[in-house]
C-alpha cells in the first residue's frame, strides 16, 4: 500500500483541487504504508516510517503536506486531518476522504438541481438570505394617476332636500286606439 | 353539431356562394346561402323559401336557422316598442308613449345578408310579428327580417334577407360600431369602439343613437399598395377622426388569420362587407350601406317629418308625415346602455316630441370602462370572435387584442375571453358557425352561469328608484341665500301695528296667507349636505327651490333661488393603475425580480380609507377604482378592482364603503310658534279691549242708576268697582301689550353637524408602493450565491462558481453508499464547481 502525498491549496469544497508545484510538476512524496491491519477506506489512520532511502537519499516526510492519495483505495484522495509522531519513527496520518475530487468526473457527468448559484441572471427565486438594509416607501399616484370625483372647492357643492307639492300626480296618457 | 335542415336549405352542395370566389378557393371556407328553391331566381331569400314552404310563418326563427341564442340580457332581448300618436289631455300632438316592452330568455339569431329589402311584408303576409290585439292583429306587426314597417304604404310581400348556411368561423370579426351625435345638433357621426373611446370623441358626441356590428369576413385592401402606415390605436395620442380623415377611404377590411391556415384561405375577388338580418339602407344621413348588424337603439333617418326612424325590427319613419307608415318602433336596451333619452321634445312634456326626434343613450353618464365593457358583451353574445378596433381586424385569432364570445349551450350572456384564452372555447376547434352546439327550438332557455370563466363585474344604475323628498343641489353662495331666507320669510307681522290696533285681525287669518305644507317651514326641510365633489351632481334644468308650498326667494326682493334637481347617486371612475414589479432584470446584474414578492401595494382611498393590496393578485395588473356615491345619504363605496390589461373588464376585490358629504344643520325661525304666539296675545288684547270698554260701560251705568236711585253706598261702590275694574284692565291690557311685543323669536334646528375631517383630508386616491431596498456585499455571490432552480447537468455549469446542489443523479457511481451521502451532502451544503 502505497501513500502519496500532495500539498493542495484549494477550498476543501472544491471540486476541482490545485497542487503546489515542484519544477513544473505536482509536487509529491510517496510512502509505504507500515501497517495496513484494522485500516478504515473512508477515515484512515496510517503509520509511515519517519524517513526512508531513496537513491541512496535520506528523505524524510515534509510535514507540510495536507492532501494525500491511496493507490490500493482505488487511488482514492484524502485530506490530512492530523499527523502525529509516534515511537519508534513512526508518523501517524489521520486522513479523511475527499469524494468531492476523488469522484470529481463522475459528479461533472450526473444530472442535478441548483438552488443556489454564483451566477448572476439565474436567480429568479425568492432568496431568504437576502439582505435587506431597511424599507423605503415609494408613493405613485401624485402625478395624476388615478382621477378624483372630489375637490377642496366645489361649485354646486349643497343639496337641500326638502318636502314640497312637486310631486302631483298626471294623468297617465291612454293607450293607443287598436282600431285605427 | 347542430343539425343543418338539408330538407329545408337544400343539400349542402347546392348551397350558394355569398360571394364571388376566386377559382380553387376552398369550398369548405367560403361564406355560404342557402338554396331554398333551385328552381328560383333568388334561390337563398327568406321569401323563397316561405313560398316553396320550406319555413313555417308561424316560427319565425326556423329551428335550422340559428347558429346561436342572444341571452336574457341583450339588447334584442330586451325591446321597449314605442308609439306615436294621438293628442294627450292639454291637446299636444304626437305622443310618444311605451307601447309593449319586450322581454325574452334567449333570442334565437341568425346572420344573414340582405341587400336590397326595400319593402318589408305587409298585410297578412309573411314573415312578421304579430301582437295580437283580441283577434285584431292587423295593425301591429313587427318584422324581425328587416326594416321596413309591416304597414309600408308600398306594398311588396317578400323579404330578401338571406341567411347564411355555411359560415366560417375562423374567417368572421365582428366590431362594434357606434352611431352618435353632439349634445348640439343631429350631425350624425358613427366609429369604431376603440375610436370612439379614445380623445374627445366621445365627449364631443355623447349622444349614442345606435350600436351596430360591423362583420369583416375576408380580405379587401385598396390601399394594401400604398405606403400609408396604420399608427396602432393604443397609441393615445393619435386624434383618429383627424386621422382617417387625412386618409379618405382607407379601407382596412381585412381577415385573414385562422386556425394556422392563412395560406388554405381563399381571397375574395369582391367586397366582403355583409350587414345582418336587417337591412339599413334606408335614407340615413351617413350612408351606413350594407355595412352593419344594428344591435340597439334606431337613429333619425332625415329631417322631414316626425323621424324617429328605427332601423330596427319593422320601425321606419313615423309621425304626420308618414302616415301611411307605421308609427311603432322598437328601441333595444341592454347592459347598462339604455336608449331612454328623448332629444327634441317639444316642450317640457317629456311625452311629446317634435321634428327631427330620436332617443339615445347619453354616454357621458358612463364611464368609458362601462360603456366599452357593455358594447363589448353586446358584441360577445354573437359567439364570434371580435375586436374593439376594426384596425385590429387582422390579427391572430389569439391575439390578446381579439375577443371570442362565450357560448353556454349555443347562448351568449355577454361573457368573452382574448388572447389565448380564446382557445379554450369550442368556437376555436370548430369550422363552421352552424357546427355550434345550439338547440333553437329547445323548450326551455338554455343555462347560464352568471359566475362563469373570466367574467367582470361593472357598477350600473338602479332602476325605477324614486325618492318622495325634492332635492336641490345648490351653488355655493345660494346655500347662503336660503339660510338668510329661513330667517326673513316671515317677517311679514309688525307687533307694533297688531299691538296699536291699526292691523285688523282678520289681516293675520291664515287661511289667508300662503302657508308651508305644515305651517312650519323647518318642518318641510330634510336635510341640508355639503358634498366635496366637483362632479356634476345636478340633473335638469333650474327651478324655483320649493319648501312645502312657497318657492324660496332672495332675501329682501322676489327673485326666486333656482336650482337644478340632484341626482340619486354619481359614479366615477377613477381610472387604473400599473402596479408594476418594482425589480427589473439588468443586464450584467443579479435578476432581482423575485424581490417583487416582498412589494406592498397599498391604496388610499378618499373617505373609504386604506386597503392593503394582495401583492400576488395585482403586481404586474392594474388596480381599478371606481366610486359610487350616493347622494341622498352620502354614503360612498369604492370598489377595487384588478384588471389584466389597461383596457381588459375588472374583477372586483374589494368594496370599501365611507361618508363623504358633511352634515349642515339649519336654523330657522319656529314659524308655527311664533304665529302661534302672536296670534293668543292679540286675541287676548283684543278681548281685553271689547271687555274693557263693556265693563266700564256697565260700570258707569250703575253709578248713574245708583245716583238716580239716591243710593249713596252704591254709587260709591259702582264708583269704586269702576275705578278697580280700569284698574285691572289697565295691568291686563299691559300684561297682553308686554306678551305680544316681547313674544321670543323661538328658533329650531334640523339635522346635526356632520365632521369635515375627511373632506379637509386628501381627496384623490392614491397608490402606494412600499419596496426593500437591497444591500449586495460584493462578495455575496461568490460565497453564498443566489438563489436559484436549475436544471442540467453538473459539468456544463460555469467552472469553480459556488453552487448549491440537490437532487443529484449518482447512477454509474462506483462509491460507496456512505460516499454517496457525503457526495449529497456536500454538493447541497455548497461546493465549488
Amino acid at each position: 500500500m502505497t501513500v502519496t502525498l500532495y500539498k493542495m491549496t484549494s477550498d476543501p469544497r472544491c471540486l476541482t483541487k490545485s497542487f503546489v508545484q515542484s519544477g513544473g510538476t505536482v509536487w509529491t512524496q510517496s510512502f509505504g504504508v507500515a501497517n495496513t491491519d484494522n485500516i478504515d477506506m473512508l477515515n484512515p489512520t496510517i503509520c509511515l516510517a519517519y524517513s526512508k532511502t531513496i537513491d541512496n537519499t535520506n528523505q524524510t516526510i515534509d510535514f507540510s503536506a495536507n492532501y494525500a492519495k491511496i493507490d490500493t483505495f482505488d487511488n482514492r484522495y484524502y485530506f490530512i486531518k492530523d499527523i502525529s509522531v509516534g515511537t519508534g519513527g513512526k508518523i501517524y496520518l489521520n486522513l479523511a476522504i475527499d469524494v468531492l475530487y476523488t469522484y470529481a468526473n463522475s459528479i461533472r457527468s450526473a444530472k442535478c438541481c441548483i438552488t443556489r448559484s454564483e451566477d448572476a441572471g439565474i436567480n429568479w427565486v425568492p432568496d431568504s438570505k437576502f439582505p435587506f438594509n431597511s424599507l423605503n416607501t415609494i408613493t405613485k399616484g401624485e402625478s395624476g394617476l388615478f382621477k378624483t370625483p372630489f375637490g377642496k372647492n366645489p361649485s354646486s357643492p349643497w343639496i337641500l332636500s326638502t318636502i314640497n307639492d312637486n310631486g302631483a300626480v298626471h294623468t297617465t296618457p291612454t293607450p293607443p286606439n287598436n282600431n285605427e | 353539431m347542430a343539425e343543418i335542415n338539408e330538407s329545408v336549405y337544400g343539400a349542402s352542395e347546392d348551397w350558394v356562394d355569398a360571394v364571388s370566389y376566386a377559382s380553387g378557393a376552398d369550398d369548405s371556407q367560403k361564406l355560404k346561402y342557402a338554396n331554398f328553391n333551385d328552381e328560383e331566381f333568388y334561390k337563398s331569400r327568406i321569401s323563397t323559401a316561405i313560398g316553396a314552404n320550406k319555413l313555417n310563418l308561424d316560427t319565425p326563427w326556423d329551428n335550422s336557422l340559428s347558429y346561436c341564442g342572444l341571452g336574457v340580457n341583450h339588447p334584442l332581448s330586451n325591446i321597449t316598442w314605442y308609439w306615436v300618436e294621438g293628442t294627450n289631455e292639454v291637446g299636444q300632438t304626437n305622443i310618444l308613449k311605451v307601447l309593449y316592452q319586450e322581454q325574452k330568455d334567449v333570442t334565437n339569431f341568425a346572420l344573414g345578408t340582405s341587400y336590397s329589402p326595400i319593402y318589408g311584408p305587409t298585410g297578412d303576409d309573411v314573415d312578421c310579428y304579430r301582437l295580437t290585439d283580441n283577434g285584431s292583429n292587423n295593425k301591429f306587426r313587427f318584422s324581425r327580417w328587416n326594416n321596413s314597417a309591416a304597414f309600408d304604404g308600398s306594398f311588396s310581400n317578400y323579404s330578401t334577407f338571406q341567411p347564411f348556411t355555411q359560415m366560417p368561423l375562423h374567417r368572421v370579426v365582428l366590431c362594434p360600431i357606434i352611431v352618435c351625435s353632439s349634445n348640439n345638433n343631429d350631425d350624425i357621426h358613427y366609429m369604431d369602439l376603440a375610436n370612439y373611446l379614445q380623445a374627445s370623441n366621445k365627449s364631443n358626441f355623447p349622444r349614442v343613437r345606435q350600436i351596430n356590428v360591423d362583420v369583416y369576413v375576408d380580405y379587401l385592401t385598396p390601399y394594401e399598395d400604398q405606403d400609408v402606415v396604420r399608427p396602432g390605436y393604443e397609441d393615445i395620442n393619435i386624434d383618429w377622426k383627424a386621422w382617417e380623415d387625412e386618409h379618405p377611404g382607407y379601407e382596412y377590411r381585412v381577415h385573414r388569420q385562422g386556425l394556422g391556415d392563412t395560406n388554405a384561405m381563399p381571397i375574395l375577388d369582391t367586397t366582403a362587407a355583409f350587414d345582418g338580418l336587417i337591412d339599413t339602407t334606408g335614407p340615413t344621413p351617413v350612408e351606413l350601406n350594407n355595412v352593419y348588424l344594428p344591435i340597439t337603439a334606431g337613429h333619425a333617418a332625415g329631417s322631414t317629418g316626425i323621424t324617429i326612424a328605427g332601423h330596427l325590427f319593422g320601425a321606419r319613419g313615423i309621425g304626420t308625415g308618414d302616415v301611411n307608415r307605421t308609427r311603432v318602433f322598437g328601441v333595444a336596451s341592454g347592459f347598462g346602455i339604455n336608449f331612454d333619452e328623448v332629444a327634441h321634445k317639444s316642450d317640457i312634456r317629456p311625452d311629446v316630441i317634435a321634428n327631427g326626434a330620436f332617443l339615445y343613450c347619453d354616454a357621458s353618464k358612463m364611464s368609458n370602462n362601462a360603456f366599452r365593457e357593455a358594447v363589448r358583451r353586446m358584441v360577445a353574445c354573437f359567439g364570434l370572435f371580435f375586436v374593439d378596433s376594426h384596425y385590429d381586424a387582422t390579427l391572430p385569432l389569439d391575439h390578446e387584442k381579439m375577443m371570442l364570445g362565450i357560448l353556454r349551450d349555443g347562448v351568449g350572456n355577454g361573457q368573452y375571453t382574448n388572447g389565448v384564452y380564446n382557445r379554450d372555447h369550442e368556437q376555436w376547434l370548430l369550422d363552421d358557425a352552424h357546427d355550434i352546439n345550439y338547440d333553437p327550438g329547445a323548450p326551455t332557455p338554455a343555462s347560464w352561469d352568471p359566475n362563469s370563466y373570466l367574467d367582470t363585474m361593472n357598477w350600473s344604475s338602479l332602476a325605477n328608484f324614486k325618492t318622495c323628498t325634492e332635492r336641490y343641489n345648490l351653488q355655493a353662495g345660494q346655500i347662503d341665500q336660503i339660510f338668510s331666507t329661513l330667517w326673513t320669510l316671515w317677517d311679514t307681522f309688525d307687533p307694533e301695528a297688531i299691538t296699536d290696533g291699526s292691523i285688523a285681525l282678520a289681516q293675520i287669518d291664515l287661511k289667508q296667507r300662503q302657508s308651508f305644507l305644515t305651517n312650519n317651514p323647518l318642518d318641510c326641510i330634510v336635510g341640508c349636505k355639503y358634498f366635496p365633489i366637483t362632479e356634476s351632481m345636478s340633473t335638469g334644468s333650474a327651478t324655483g327651490v320649493k319648501v312645502g308650498v312657497v318657492t324660496l326667494t332672495q332675501p329682501g326682493g322676489s327673485t326666486e333661488i333656482q336650482a337644478p334637481n340632484a341626482k340619486n347617486s354619481i359614479h366615477f371612475d377613477c381610472g387604473r393603475v400599473y402596479c408594476a414589479p418594482q425589480y427589473q432584470t439588468q443586464l450584467g446584474k443579479p435578476d432581482t425580480t423575485w424581490l417583487d414578492q416582498y412589494v406592498g401595494f397599498e391604496l388610499y382611498l378618499p373617505f373609504c380609507g386604506n386597503v392593503k393590496l394582495d401583492t400576488a393578485t395585482y403586481i404586474n395588473k392594474w388596480v381599478t377604482v371606481e366610486y359610487d356615491i350616493d347622494l341622498i345619504t352620502g354614503c360612498c363605496s369604492a370598489s377595487i378592482g384588478v384588471a389584466s390589461s389597461e383596457t381588459a373588464g375588472s374583477l372586483f376585490m374589494e368594496i370599501r364603503n365611507g361618508v363623504c358629504c358633511i352634515d349642515v344643520p339649519i336654523t330657522g325661525i319656529q314659524q308655527s310658534t311664533i304665529e302661534s304666539n302672536y296670534f293668543n296675545a292679540i286675541t287676548n288684547m283684543k278681548s281685553n279691549k271689547n271687555s274693557f270698554a263693556y265693563s266700564m260701560i256697565n260700570n258707569v251705568l250703575d253709578f248713574g242708576q245708583n245716583v238716580a236711585n239716591k243710593d249713596a253706598m252704591g254709587a260709591i261702590n259702582s264708583g269704586l268697582k269702576t275705578l278697580n275694574n280700569i284698574d285691572q284692565r289697565i295691568i291686563a291690557q299691559a300684561s297682553e301689550n308686554y306678551n305680544l311685543t316681547h313674544t321670543q323669536l323661538p328658533t329650531r334646528t334640523i339635522g346635526t353637524a356632520g365632521a369635515i375631517n375627511s373632506a379637509e383630508c386628501y381627496l384623490k386616491p392614491i397608490l402606494i408602493v412600499t419596496e426593500p431596498v437591497l444591500n449586495i456585499p460584493s462578495d455575496y455571490a461568490h460565497t453564498i450565491g443566489y438563489a436559484c432552480l436549475e436544471y442540467g447537468t453538473i459539468g456544463n455549469f460555469k467552472n469553480n462558481h459556488y453552487r448549491e446542489i440537490t437532487n443529484v443523479d449518482l447512477s454509474g457511481f462506483t462509491c460507496t453508499e456512505t460516499e454517496k451521502e457525503m457526495i449529497r451532502s456536500l454538493l447541497a451544503s455548497g461546493v465549488y464547481v
